[in-house]
């Protein structure tokens, strides 16, 4: 049995940890944790919410800039005001907040907690009134990502101070009144590195440049433009920091331009002098849980593999925003948590075994593989003849290209030509005839190739 | 008297994600100030031509930025331009925002600073702040 000793010293009581039940229980309180719950919740779902800040709202509280809700509200709405909407839909219902509370894992318990139900999971939690038991039927992760930092990109040179990823600059300026430096360099220009300079910029902090190893601008197109264009900061494509310099401070950073190979040219070194590096190099999803929880993850998003229903390997654990896959923009992981919470409530409702009988049904299992220029596909797994939104990205811009549907050989779909560029999530919706006629061909796998075509 | 001259420039479209890349052209005087847009191509809604018109004449942005919370469970106040102002404008509002204290509690749209450098637009909170919770 899970159970502790009591802090008070002999007193010979055993206090076993405390236990909840509910039907859905959501990992993360940012806007995929959100909009998974409501969407459990509306289904009839009783779910709780397990976030480790002390609000819901996850990292849109530090995105102050507008470009939020276009697709979703059909108006521009900066992050916090984006979070509210949804914090105040959260309110409005009986789902349960665990706040200033820390997940420990999931299933770790040696014992089911509740023998009557051995299929529901269990999210072992430290919240402030100490450790704590949730199970449900189904939990959905939606940890959300977590940046990359400097070890991950191995730029060479000391150690001093003065070195943020952008996010936590962010974070620093936004929320907690701090003020990261004087002159800064900022490294990669996804949308959080572009939002930082205008921001940096604003604040007084004067930004030097943003610098790009790749031959194109990573983040969105308005994003160069409200961002760097409206304040003259010069964006440097194939160019790269290639030393940090100081002793206890960033004094200056040495940057190269890169090669079609992505090496530092020798002889083009240029040293730029700053007290700041702001590091905009990507993001990872953030998946000790699931893994501790026994989900494979796919090594190209590194999220879980999941079917066309966002559920992961593991039967009753479903994953949704950008726990799963990086995603461009909010409203897309509105979209997609919705569903995964919608899907999570009928699975906890209808009872697991249903769910999964009728899933086997028809006896589909197909596997979905990315090709061409598709740098992944999500789902991995179809396992229903239904019409299937699939998730891609592309590994390069182009102007031109196609996607198609391969299986065993044969092209079961091509749409039509269209550009294509890495910084969008691109969708896509398989129609059901397509997967059926995989099916008759007798596959155990699809493949998602996006082609680029000439220009006739 | 010095001749206009005719100048094509290409932008993208911000006012919704298709992110349109409108190619403009335009004519300019002497100083160097437009005097007329000629075409505007590449937009697929008339939003674009619009835009194009807009950015540039007076190009006009929604400002967002922080002003200090004082009895707050948070240390600042995400606050925006409740509509866009012109662009010129941002380095003055950010000097007469960067003073601002508020008082918790505060509710999303509440009005932290009214007509803004004469702009007739507001400056709003972006969330909720509640009170800090008192320790005993």
């Amino acid at each position: 049995m899970a159970e502790f000793k009591s802090s008070a010293i002999d007193c010979g009581v055993v206090e076993a940890i405390q236990t909840q039940a509910f039907e859905v229980v959501v990992i993360g309180g940012g806007p995929a944790g959100m909009a998974a719950a409501l969407a459990a919740h509306k289904a009839g779902a009783r779910v709780a919410i397990v976030e480790r800040e002390q609000h819901l709202g996850g990292i849109l509280r530090q995105c102050i800039h507008p470009g939020f809700g276009l697709s979703h509200f059909k108006q521009e709405l900066t992050g916090p005001e984006y979070a509210q909407r949804f914090i105040d839909q959260v309110h409005a219902t009986d789902i349960a907040l665990f706040l200033d509370s820390m997940v420990l894992g999931i299933d770790e318990a040696s014992d089911a907690p509740d023998a009557n139900d051995a299929e529901a999971h269990t999210v072992t939690l430290m919240s402030p009134a100490g450790m704590l038991q949730l199970t449900g039927r189904v939990v959905v992760l939606a940890m959300g990502c977590r940046e990359r930092t400097r070890s991950e990109i191995k730029i060479p040179g000391s150690r001093p101070a003065g070195m943020f990823t952008a996010g936590l600059a962010q974070r620093y300026i936004n929320i907690e009144n701090l003020k990261p430096g004087s002159r800064a360099v900022i490294l990669g220009s996804g949308d959080i590195g572009l939002i930082m300079a205008r921001r940096c910029t604003l604040e007084g902090i004067s930004v030097e440049g943003v610098y790009e190893l790749m031959p194109y601008a990573n983040g969105l197109r308005r994003n160069v433009k409200n961002c760097l264009d409206d304040f003259g900061i010069p964006l440097h494509l194939s160019t790269t920091v290639t030393r940090v310099i100081g002793h206890d401070r960033v004094e200056a950073v040495e940057v190269s331009q890169v090669d079609e190979r992505l090496a530092p040219i020798s002889g083009t070194e240029r040293i730029v002098p700053c007290d700041t590096l702001l590091l905009s190099v990507g993001l990872i999803p953030e998946n000790e849980l699931s893994v501790a929880a026994g989900v494979e993850l796919d090594p190209r998003t590194r999220g879980a593999v999941v079917d066309q229903s966002l559920q992961t390997g593991v039967p009753g654990i479903f994953a949704c925003g950008n726990v799963l896959h990086v995603h461009d923009l909010a409203d897309n992981v509105t979209t997609e948590s919705e569903r995964a919470g919608a899907a999570a409530a009928a699975y906890a409702l209808v009872c697991g075994a249903v769910a999964d009988a009728d899933a086997a049904g028809p006896g589909c299992q197909l596997t979905v593989s990315p090709a061409g220029i598709a740098g992944y596909a999500l789902p991995g797994r179809i396992t229903a003849v239904a019409l299937t939104k699939l998730n891609f990205r592309v590994c390069r811009p182009v102007n031109a290209a196609r996607v198609r549907i391969l299986a065993g050989g044969e092209e079961l779909y091509a749409g039509k030509v269209c550009p294509f560029k890495p910084s969008v999530m691109e969708s896509f919706p398989l129609p059901a005839k397509v997967i059926q006629r995989a099916l008759d061909l007798g596959v155990s796998e699809i493949v998602l190739s996006v082609d680029p075509v000439e220009e006739a | 008297m010095s001749i206009n001259a005719i100048e094509t420039l290409q932008f993208n479209c911000t006012t919704c994600p298709s992110e349109c890349l409108l190619t403009v052209e335009v004519e300019r005087d002497a100083d160097g100030a437009v005097v007329e847009v000629h075409s505007v191509t590449g937009n697929s809604c008339p939003r674009g031509d619009k835009f194009a018109h807009q950015e540039l004449t007076c190009p006009m942005r929604v400002l967002t930025t922080t002003v200090a919370v004082s009895g707050g469970d948070e240390t600042l106040l995400p606050v925006r331009t409740a509509k866009a102002i012109p662009l010129e404008l941002h380095a003055q509002a950010m000097n007469l925002i960067r003073g601002l204290v508020v008082n918790a509690p505060i509710r999303m749209g509440d009005v932290v600073l009214e007509d803004l450098l004469d702009t007739s637009i507001n400056l709003i909170a972006s969330m909720d702040i509640n009170r800090a919770q008192v320790a005993n």
